[in-house]
């Protein structure tokens, strides 16, 4: 119980103490030793990345063999594609090589960019399916969202140009726009950012503490 | 059914088309859009022009081809600022293809003037860890990256002759699409290190930056393909950002309608099923 639980406890209250010890004392002999913890974290951190390819490759290869029937087809897809790109690049002369070039260049590069793309044509569906004035919120919701998308193209522009110059110069939609992102959002996105801020310092410590324990699996 | 039902139900394989030819045709017809630049994007603009010939500049290319339509843009358009202005820049990326999509960039851009790998520009490439590697390179660059993405040893490059660590650098570019990104370079670079950090998310992301850049932690931000429309404005460059502003702006318009056509069927469907009841 003690290596499972008690020690990695021990283990990330000194790591932590090490790292808040190094930003507030500016002494050379800690920072050597939060230095020497940075490195370790980086050579852990990408045995990890080993361990989530293999555990990629077993888990595909097992929903191949045993799990559903009309997603197997996929599951050989995953890992012809992952061993393939493996194979690219170590025995086609590395990530500058023809051949992971061509996988990346032709293959991943515009499928990835092509799936992301997608979200246009849902984005264009729902607007006309979801986005409706059904209370104040939602309206209030729907006028914001119409200024800041008229008001982030050029259509904005065009709209509202004439106003310029005159003395309703302040519904030029651009302006309004750039108020709603700028006042608005900023004191959501604030109130946000303080309070997940606030949060992540009560987690550390009650990691630290050894409290919170969750990350250890288990409990 | 009525004309009215029939359009309150109007079949989302009709919205695509609709969706798809407004964003197609624009394309087809290659009309750039120039797009004057706002002071959160022109910030990043004069950042980079006020610092003096031969400067350091890091690039981190935090992302990864599916958001490469709107964060590449961006990136080309820095490079070629930094070339105008004869800056030397070096990459990398927190994410594991931002490097090769750097590359991308370099193979077209550094013969056409005529750069020198090693001199003018150097890839590290890319290496794990976000925010601990961020603070490594405070220390030493060389501790997270002894080589270069190529293999070869940085103490060979004459461009790290003396560039030792991450304050060596006059300015931080990172075009970042998610964590780790542009918030892991504004807490340790520019916090930390005092590193002027500005860069480029996408436009959904945009709006949780702004309080970095009003509390002057990230000296500019460009949001999602305006973004970079504006900064090729600024250089005076037409790039594929202001081609796809065009599109961007039909494909506005169209989803505009399609939100007044849904609200208005709604409205009106709902007053007929009030009255119906009335009566």
């Amino acid at each position: 119980m003690f290596w499972k639980r008690q020690f990695p406890i021990l283990i990330t209250a000194f790591v932590a103490f090490v790292m808040i010890a190094a930003f507030f004392i500016p002494k050379p002999n800690i920072a050597v030793a939060r230095d020497n913890l940075q490195q370790w974290f980086l050579i852990v951190v990408t045995f990890t990345m080993v361990l989530g390819l293999l555990n990629l490759l077993l888990v595909s290869y097992q929903k191949a063999r045993r799990g559903r029937k009309e997603d197997r087809f996929y599951q050989w897809v995953t890992i012809a594609g992952l061993l393939g790109t493996i194979i690219a690049g170590f025995l086609g002369g590395g990530i500058d090589g023809p051949a992971f070039d061509f996988i990346f260049e032709h293959i991943y590069k515009p499928l990835s960019a092509t799936i992301f793309s997608l979200l246009a044509f849902y984005v264009a569906s729902a607007s006309f399916r979801a986005f409706r004035a059904k209370s104040v919120m939602a309206t209030i919701l729907l006028i914001t969202a119409f200024i800041v998308m008229l008001g982030r193209v050029p259509l904005g522009e065009w709209v509202s140009g004439w106003l310029v110059g005159t003395k309703f110069e302040f519904l030029y939609l651009p302006t309004i726009t750039d108020w709603i992102m700028e006042v608005m959002n900023m004191a959501g996105q604030r109130a946000v950012l303080m309070g997940a801020a606030l949060g992540l310092i009560a987690t550390g410590i009650k990691i630290i503490l050894g409290i919170e324990r969750s990350y250890l699996g288990g409990e | 059914m009525t004309f009215l039902e029939k359009l309150d139900r109007l079949d989302r394989r009709i919205i695509f088309l609709i969706i798809g030819i407004a964003v197609f045709t624009p394309l087809l017809f290659k009309v750039p859009v120039k797009v004057p630049g706002s002071p959160i994007v022109q910030s990043i603009y004069e950042g980079i022009e006020a610092l003096p010939e031969g400067s350091i500049i890091l690039l981190s290319f935090d992302y990864d081809p599916s958001t490469l339509a709107e964060l590449q843009p961006m990136s080309e358009a820095v490079v070629y600022h930094c070339v105008q202005k004869k800056h030397k820049m070096v990459f990398m990326g927190l994410w594991p293809q931002g490097p090769k999509l750097a590359q991308g960039i370099m193979d077209d851009v550094g013969p056409r003037n005529n750069l020198e790998y090693g001199v003018d520009y150097v890839n590290l490439g890319y290496k794990t860890g976000g925010l601990v590697l961020i603070s490594s390179m405070g220390s030493a660059i060389t501790d997270p990256f002894p080589t270069d993405t190529y293999g070869a040893s940085l103490s060979t490059l004459p461009l790290f002759k003396d560039l030792k660590t991450l304050r060596d650098f006059d300015y931080v570019v990172s075009m970042s699409a998610g964590d780790p990104g542009i918030k892991h370079w504004v807490m340790i670079a520019q916090d930390r290190f005092k590193v002027p950090v500005g860069g480029g998310v996408t436009a959904v992301s945009a709006p949780a930056f702004y309080a970095y850049y009003n509390s002057g932690q990230l000296q500019g931000l460009m949001g999602g393909l305006r973004g970079a429309a504006e900064y090729e404005t600024l250089i005076d460059v037409s790039g594929s950002a202001s081609l796809g502003m065009s599109a961007q702006n039909w494909a506005h318009l169209m989803i505009i309608l399609f939100i007044i056509i849904g609200n208005t069927t709604m409205l009106i469907l709902k007053r007929r099923k009030e009255k119906s009841r009335g009566r």
